[in-house]
């Protein structure tokens, strides 16, 4: 067990938008945190925060956004606190990046090699020529076959499964502690899907890298997290083992989303108990559960007091007011299954 | 058996790349061809499709399976081979007929944004069909209209909307109800459920099903997407690089499957429950143009021999009947294990999800790997 604290770790953090429409907080008081080593799952649908989240982590949130509450402590240090330069340094180096759209991050100008070579220029100081020696051996590292010729070519002369390959160089070239994989393998095909899941956690035996990994798809966290937190609307409404969460689901919100998911692997039908859409975030009131206007057990409660977070197993915690917490208080039924 | 209502054997369809473009692009100092390279994306496909059947094709991005779609539609004309369609030979179908083929076989796209006219409301795109085949009814258009808008659980609030004004899955609804005006016989479904979330992917996905039921419609189903296929098809082809790998009944494919990329495939996919453990199949590298004699997977194959290099594979049948286009089952080698198995003894017992006590498909006798866990 890792016991010590956990090298991120997310404390109420609020991150508001502000647009044309009005303001709204699209973060709302979420508490998060990863262990060394270990893999987080954030799921959610579009819209939920959860890439807002991670960006709020990095400090490179678009400019309608701003942090408006909490704490983002990394290995100690509170990330918010920290000055522009100070942050340039942490990034890469201690925190790294994987995006859906790779193809859009690495410069189509530059070669793929020189782009990994600066990595090391940057961060370690190396010279050019050890730089791209070592830029060829890390995508060796990273599967690729003939690194030598890939590290000569330019982005768009790579297949969509090698970019995302490159990338993950790129991001472990400085050997971060964290790496944050936002939708790492969404738009390609599942059998290279799954190789690029499988080198991400080969590279987390051998560096210990602790990944915080966000996508929609419950297939991928059930597969590679090690713990998951459920995100809806802004706000964190369950988390825990992954195995607990998969098996004894207890948010509404999680248990509709299992629910609703067909599978290629049983012959029962999928029966969707998801209602409705996710709902606006700009008419959201500060203080009531967000997800009771789909929710299928709503009470009076919900609609007008924050739900409780109450822990249902070791680790294993939920953002609702049916089980317990304020609900046992005022003697309300408490639901328990 | 009666003739398949449609017939197709040996569809080739060609496309020539540009010289400098593309897949087979130039490498540095090499000259454009005289003669542009010819991709297949399709390879020799053979399928029968049975009145009131569901058959689904699978496989990934570049196999082919759109355009196989299209060449069943006549939307595009395959390079060589043929299609039947109720006995008649579809590239000799001429205009007066064509409308009547394009009467009873209808298509659905990926994308309902892009397939519906954003300037047309729902009732002109929705009677437009009824109207060129001469189907309108005349004391009753409204009706009629209302009637199709139902079928696929629609409003007549719906009617008067754009496009735009509909959400992704009501789109997807009024594309159905567009093909369904005609009451076709058979509808091609090319990638229904990818261009929409989750909890509306399971819609669209019981609304097929229900209708196939109450309309005795014939489906082909094209998907990337597993699930989509287990949900709605009786067979199904698997799809790689324009050719067909492997063809059987939906379930025993995807319990037992024998071509190694139908058992990669099943292995990539992640599936929403840690307790079900897959063999760790692979594919080696990309997508990659094979050798041209040789079987399209060889290059990635985990199994491949130096035979795979050499002579095309052809399908081949199994002893339960499922066809096979790999040379280790004309040797005879084939053991097929399951891919998916779930862990024994982890089913705990009041605490599972509602929707988790169905039991699996585990053949009998499998032996669930209960250490990898650790």
């Amino acid at each position: 067990m890792r016991a010590n604290t956990p090298l991120l770790s997310v404390e109420d953090l609020s991150v508001d938008l502000d647009v044309f429409r009005g303001r709204a907080r699209v973060v709302d008081r979420v508490s998060l945190h990863v262990a060394e080593g270990e893999v987080l799952g954030l799921v959610g649908e579009s819209g939920s925060g959860k890439s807002m989240t991670a960006m709020a982590v990095l400090r490179l949130l678009p400019h309608a956004a701003s942090v408006s509450g909490g704490r983002i402590l990394l290995d100690g240090t509170d990330v918010l606190t920290l000055s522009e330069a100070q942050m340039r340094r942490l990034r890469g180096r201690q925190v790294a990046m994987i995006f859906q759209t790779s193809l859009l991050v690495l410069n189509p100008l530059l070669r793929v090699g020189d782009q990994i070579a600066r990595v090391f220029e940057i961060h370690l100081g190396t010279t050019k020529s050890v730089a791209h020696a070592r830029a060829v051996a890390l995508l060796d590292r990273v599967g690729i076959r003939n690194p030598e010729r890939v590290s000569r070519s330019y982005p768009h002369e790579l297949s969509g499964g090698m970019v995302q390959r490159a990338l993950i160089a790129v991001m472990m070239a400085a050997q971060p502690r964290l790496l944050i994989a936002d939708e790492p393998t969404t738009g390609l095909d599942v059998t290279t899907e799954v190789q690029i899941f499988d080198l991400l956690s080969e590279i987390r035996s051998e560096t210990n890298v602790a990944i915080l990994l966000i996508t929609h798809d419950l297939g991928t966290v059930a597969t590679n997290a090690d713990r998951v937190a459920i995100m809806h609307a802004g706000h964190i409404v369950e988390t825990g083992p992954t195995r607990s969460i998969f098996k004894q689901p207890k948010h509404p919100y999680t248990r509709a989303l299992l629910s609703s998911i067909p599978r290629f692997d049983t012959n029962s039908p999928a029966d969707s108990q998801l209602r409705g859409q996710a709902p606006d975030i700009f008419t959201l009131r500060a203080d009531r559960c967000r997800f009771v206007d789909r929710c299928p057990a709503a009470m009076e409660i919900c609609l007008d007091q924050r739900p409780p977070w109450v822990e249902v197993s070791e680790g294993h915690a939920v953002f609702c007011h049916l089980f317990g917490g304020a609900v046992a208080s005022t003697g309300g039924e408490r639901v328990v299954d | 058996m009666t003739e398949a209502l449609l017939q197709a054997r040996e569809l080739r369809k060609e496309f020539a790349l540009h010289s400098s473009l593309g897949l087979g692009g130039l490498r540095n100092g090499e000259r454009p061809a005289k003669e542009p390279t010819k991709l297949a994306a399709l390879d020799g496909v053979s399928l029968d499709v049975h009145q009131g059947e569901a058959v689904g094709v699978v496989g990934e991005s570049g196999c082919g399976k759109s355009t196989l779609a299209k060449c069943l539609v006549k939307l595009v004309e395959p390079t060589s081979g043929t299609i039947r369609y109720d006995s008649r030979d579809v590239a000799k179908i001429g205009r007066d007929e064509l409308k009547h083929f394009r009467e009873q076989v209808q298509i659905v796209f990926q994308d309902p944004a892009a397939s519906l006219d954003p300037r047309w409301r729902v009732r002109q795109i929705v009677a437009e069909p009824l109207r060129i085949h001469g189907l309108v009814d005349r004391g009753n258009f409204q009706g009629q209209l209302l009637e199709l808008l139902k079928i696929v659980g629609l409003r007549a609030d719906h009617l008067d909307r754009l496009p735009n004004e509909l959400s992704g899955g009501e789109q997807q609804r009024v594309s159905i109800a567009r093909a369904l005006a005609t009451r076709p016989r058979l509808l091609v479904l090319d990638e229904p459920t990818s261009a929409l979330d989750a909890s509306t992917r399971i819609h669209i996905l019981n609304l097929l099903a229900s209708l196939r039921e109450r309309l005795r419609i014939t489906y082909v189903l094209i998907s990337h997407d597993l699930s989509v296929i287990r949900a709605l098809c009786d067979r199904v082809l698997v799809m790689y690089l324009g050719r067909v790998v492997e063809v059987g009944p939906t379930e025993t494919l995807f319990d037992l499957p024998l071509h190694p990329y139908t058992e990669a495939l099943l292995a990539a996919i992640p599936v929403p429950d840690p307790d079900v453990l897959k063999q760790p199949v692979r594919l080696r590298g990309d997508l990659t143009r094979a050798p041209a004699a040789g079987c399209s997977l060889a290059p990635r194959c985990p199994m491949a021999e130096q035979a795979c290099i050499a002579r095309p594979q052809k399908l081949v049948g199994w002893r339960d009947g499922r066809l096979v286009a790999c040379h280790r089952i004309s040797e005879g080698e084939i053991q097929p294990v399951p891919v998916l198995q779930r862990i024994s003894g982890s089913k705990s017992s009041s605490q599972e999800a509602g929707n988790d006590t169905h039991a699996r498909i585990l053949p009998s006798g499998a032996q669930p790997i209960a250490d990898m866990e650790a």
